[in-house]
């Protein structure tokens, strides 16, 4: 019997027409068995992600190339359309974005001699971590007048020439009442919250004003005061920064911001100071007094309303950069702010011209 | 086997798709139309034939489009001559402004022209062609932005044939209208 076996065993065995031995055949079977009896995995941890899109655009968590939001204007050539989209980082670590910009539609032009298509228009970038908000200090009453919305708005402006970018704020905010007496006007005024990772004190803040309605046609009247100074001014944990200026405006008219008489802070201790020299003093004996009000006025007399411009220019700051066309970004956890700056150019043909901004995953190679 | 081959290729291609379609290829698009305009455009050409009497004078009305409008950034030519027709280094503050011929010798135009809300600027003879072809033989007006490059911005064609003994403007080519402004001592 054993014999037998042994021969079974050298024989060689038939497969598919080839010759196999037969002691490979049974190797393999025995190979087979041994691994069958190993464990492959310990165990098994099962789950589900619920992932989320990193950068939501305009609080349209689109993606993949649909469109998020649209925005219609009307420019004359030569001029800068500046269109804001809100960027939300929703992960806690900063997330890299390019941006690309195509004209997807542009006005046909047979004149060769013309500007047209992609030399027409030219796109930058820029991410603003958190835009200077601009407030009124206090509700205004007026005297059988409606009352005068206490907000300004704000947008960011590009200035092609500097190639920079600046806030603009502008609202008709500042109301002096028309009691004779200055020191008994009810003020209100503007003032403007610059973030602390924003503000460098280098850059210039710029107001451009116009006081009263019936200064708005031909006898406007406007000044600017580039040399502004500064004054910081703590409250619930928010830098205020009060503009003070003396400008004379064409009519001959000078306000004085550095006086007495056109502007005043409160304290919730019931201090009220109404001068630069005393704001200075009370910052450096109570440095953390709680401010109630900031009040700034910029007309004086009979002028009821003021309409003001306000420009901080040099928003290339720390982490604020000015992007060229396809760079990209680090967008810091929580919402920045896009400012995406098409510039047309003077010799653009003119006509209908359709730009879609892609913000795309990753640096852009 | 060359079944097995194509099965494999596909299967290879079908396994990148699934790995590529859990990638965003982009967080979002702003799309927006802007409508562009010229910044400044050739808004009439009044020429001698069209208004009441030659010697009231010609004019070519001017459109401003944008916030600032400095004369000295731009200028203005004919067909038949490149000389420039604006001559004159000013801010314009209104949205309409009128280059006069100067050469005019009874000229109520100008102040018709204030009147109507038109910021007035005397210029060096237009040169705009008569209805008897004197007085210049062009009939193409051209202006021009002369600091990215002198790029041409509009360019009117008038012609004789078109509005002959109408009152009408031209405002482009082979096209005649009322005027823009109500202006008496034009052809209206």
């Amino acid at each position: 019997m054993k014999e037998h076996a042994k021969k079974a065993l050298k024989h060689d065995t038939k497969v598919l027409g080839k010759t196999v031995p037969t002691m490979l055949i049974i190797g393999l079977f025995l190979v087979g068995g041994g691994s069958a009896a190993i464990l492959s995995t310990f165990g098994t941890v099962s789950g589900t992600a619920d992932v989320s899109q990193a950068v939501i655009v305009n609080g349209n968590p689109a993606g993949n190339g649909d469109i998020t939001s649209s925005f219609s204007t009307d420019v004359a050539a030569g001029m800068t359309h500046v269109e804001e989209a809100s960027l939300n980082n929703t992960a806690n670590t900063s997330i890299p974005v390019s941006f690309s910009t195509t004209i997807e539609d542009s006005p046909s032009v047979e004149d060769n001699s013309l500007t047209k298509s992609d030399d027409a228009v030219t796109t930058n970038y820029v991410v603003v971590d958190e835009l200077v908000s601009v407030d009124n200090a206090q509700g205004i009453e007026t005297d059988g007048d409606s009352d005068i919305p206490g907000d300004m708005s704000s947008e960011l402006v590009y200035d092609s020439e500097e190639n920079e970018v600046a806030i603009h704020a502008e609202g008709q905010t500042l109301y002096n009442n028309t009691s004779s007496s200055v020191d008994s006007a009810s003020y209100a005024g503007a003032w403007f919250d610059v973030a602390d990772t924003t503000y460098t004190g280098e850059n210039d803040l710029q107001i451009d004003y116009r006081v009263g309605d019936q200064h708005r046609s031909d006898e406007e009247r406007s000044g600017t005061k580039p040399d502004w100074v500064t004054y910081e001014v703590e409250d619930d944990g928010v830098t205020y920064y009060l503009a003070t200026f003396t400008a004379d405006i064409d009519s001959g008219e000078s306000f004085n911001m550095n006086s007495s008489n056109v502007f005043s802070i409160g304290y919730a201790n019931g201090t009220t100071v109404s001068d630069i020299d005393s704001v200075q003093s009370e910052l450096a004996e109570s440095p953390s007094a709680e401010v109630e009000r900031v009040l700034v006025a910029t007309g004086s007399g009979a002028d009821d309303k003021t309409q003001v411009d306000m420009y901080y220019h040099g928003v290339s700051l720390a982490d604020n950069q000015l992007f060229q066309k396809s760079s990209s970004a680090e967008v810091s956890p929580g919402v920045d702010t896009l400012g995406i700056i098409h510039d047309f150019k003077v010799g653009a043909y003119p006509g209908s011209y359709t730009l879609d901004t892609d913000v795309n995953p990753g640096s852009s190679s | 086997m060359e079944y097995v081959k194509i099965l494999a290729v596909l299967a290879a291609f079908a396994l990148m798709g699934a790995g590529s379609a859990t990638l965003l290829e982009s967080f979002g698009v702003i799309s927006g139309t802007a409508s562009v305009e010229r910044p400044v455009e050739i808004s009439e050409i009044n020429y001698n034939s069209h208004i009441d009497g030659e010697e009231s004078g010609e004019y070519v009305v001017l459109e401003v489009n944008r916030d600032s409008f400095d004369l000295s950034e731009w200028n203005l030519t004919t067909s038949d001559s490149s000389e420039d027709r604006i001559n004159a280094s000013r801010s314009v503050e209104r949205q309409y402004v009128a280059l006069v011929d100067n050469t005019s010798t009874v000229s109520n135009t100008s102040s018709e022209l204030e009147s109507a809300g038109v910021e007035v600027v005397e210029t060096g003879n237009l040169g705009l062609t008569n209805a008897d072809g004197t007085e210049g033989s062009g009939e193409n007006v051209t202006l021009r932005y002369m600091p990215s490059g002198n790029v041409m911005i509009h360019e009117v064609d008038y012609s004789l044939s078109s509005c002959e003994g109408t009152d009408a403007y031209i405002v482009s080519s082979e096209s005649c209208r009322e005027p823009l402004l109500e202006i008496d001592g034009g052809g209206n």
